[in-house]
């Protein structure tokens, strides 16, 4: 059966009493979401954050006006749909994402896994790696691509060969 | 972490009889580029080639089959994408999305690496009954085999960053199927998913292909990622969390087969 929005199959159907008008709705994940119906076979931790998110909504939130630098993603946006947009958000929303991190995970706010073999030598050139990247564009924008293409280039290399830049 | 010889792949693994199958599930994602969300169809295409590269030059000498067969998403035909779908090699949302996708199939279809699912990097292996060593160091090779020329997303306080904030820490979540008839007929599994919850794991009915009705097969799931390392992890759910389960299901089979022997043959329960 088709979502009642659109073409996608639908996973939730419910039926809703409205003013005693008896009404039947068949929605794909995405328009059951937009709607505020929770899934079947939802994790329950997927719910809690979909709580979390729609309970602060209604909230005057000095946060609602944040975005990531790193991607330009809203905060209003990571609200509505529970999705981060790049490595740097986690930095940009810390302050947000701390409650709802350490609720989910009965209470731990540190990870004490593996770690990256290379990870000392990987900030760096990261940080570099955001920096050409950050020129590249614009680069690009201001049509210079004779720049455009060594940057991208040199962006390439470091990609691929990361370790290098340490010796 | 050592490699435990299990020797070829096994149909009937430890205690079959109640767990059918166990997962491990790692998510990585690169750390110069956006989250597959927010990158452009160009960044897409960047990360599935440097995937691609990286698997190339991994040593896959572990791997019972030594190689990976890789498949563009974008490329495949319906039919070829849901047969992927079907032999759980790669999600529904993986199967349906636009954007530039791949993935990378072991030839006897236990492990798979799907690229620009919701992270950038997927990774999952599937073996028969309960056993979670063999799995989590298969993936293990595959991941620090693609580190050598990748660089993943990790902060020294969150661990691996996921692009969605539950999955952050160690990016790994255990899974198995289980066939618990007993506990269905007893109704004995609203108790288990009750201390289930308490016990930090998502229990789902598994529903088959086109059916419309929960039947017997359960999927329960770790749902801690930060604060333990992978191996506390990995005792703590196949150590102690399922082998209470299993128990639970197995008296509640002793004590149907009591009650009436003909129930058992006709839903195919063995003790
Ligand atoms: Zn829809
Ligand atoms: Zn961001």
């Amino acid at each position: 059966m088709k979502c009642d929005k659109c073409d996608k199959p639908a996973v939730v159907h419910e039926v809703v009493i409205r003013g005693g008008v008896k009404k039947e709705l068949h929605l794909c994940a995405d328009h059951a979401m937009q709607e505020g119906i929770a899934m079947p076979q939802q994790q329950p931790i997927d719910q809690l954050l979909t709580k979390f998110v729609t309970s602060k909504s209604n909230e005057k939130n000095p946060a609602e006006e944040l975005s990531c630098d790193g991607c330009g993603l809203p905060f209003r946006e990571f609200r509505k749909r529970g999705i981060l947009g790049c490595p740097d958000c986690y930095e940009v929303f810390v302050e947000q994402l701390e409650p709802l991190i350490s609720r989910a995970q009965n209470g731990a706010c540190h990870h004490t896994g593996s770690i990256p073999s290379q990870a000392g030598a990987s900030i760096d050139r990261q940080l570099i790696i955001r920096q050409l990247a950050d020129e590249l564009d614009s680069a690009v924008a201001a049509e210079q691509y004779e720049r455009a293409a060594e940057l991208r280039d040199q962006l390439d290399h470091l990609k691929l060969h990361g370790p290098e830049l340490e010796d | 972490m050592a490699f435990e010889d299990l020797g070829t792949w096994l149909d009937v693994g430890p205690d079959s009889d109640v767990v059918v199958s166990s997962r491990v599930r790692m998510a990585r994602n690169m750390a110069c580029f956006p989250f597959v969300n927010r990158a452009t169809q160009g960044q897409c295409q960047e990360i599935v080639s440097l995937t691609r590269q990286a698997l190339s030059e991994c040593d896959l000498s572990n791997e019972p089959t030594n190689e990976m067969i890789w498949v563009d998403l974008d490329q495949a035909s319906d039919r070829e994408r849901m047969l992927l779908v079907e032999r759980h090699l790669i999600s529904r949302h993986h199967a349906e999305t636009r954007a530039s996708k791949a993935v990378a199939v072991a030839r006897d279809e236990s492990m798979s690496l799907m690229v620009n699912e919701e992270d950038h990097l997927r990774l999952q292996v599937l073996t028969a009954g309960l056993q979670f060593e063999q799995a989590f160091s298969r993936i293990s090779q595959v991941e620090k085999g693609l580190e050598s020329t990748l660089e993943y997303a990790f902060s020294p306080r969150w661990g691996y960053l996921t692009a969605c904030p539950t999955n952050v820490g160690t990016g790994i979540r255990f899974s198995v199927m289980m066939h618990l008839p007993g506990l269905l007929i007893t109704r004995e599994i609203e108790r288990v998913k009750r201390s289930a919850k308490d016990l930090h794991l998502a229990v789902r009915g598994y529903y088959g292909e086109g059916s419309e009705s929960t039947g017997d097969l359960f999927q329960i799931s770790n749902q801690i990622t930060l604060g333990q390392s992978e191996d506390e992890l990995m005792a703590e759910f196949q150590q102690r969390i399922i082998p209470r389960i299993v128990d639970y299901e197995r008296q509640a089979r002793q004590m149907l087969l009591k009650k009436n022997p003909l129930l058992l043959s006709s839903t195919k329960i063995s003790c």
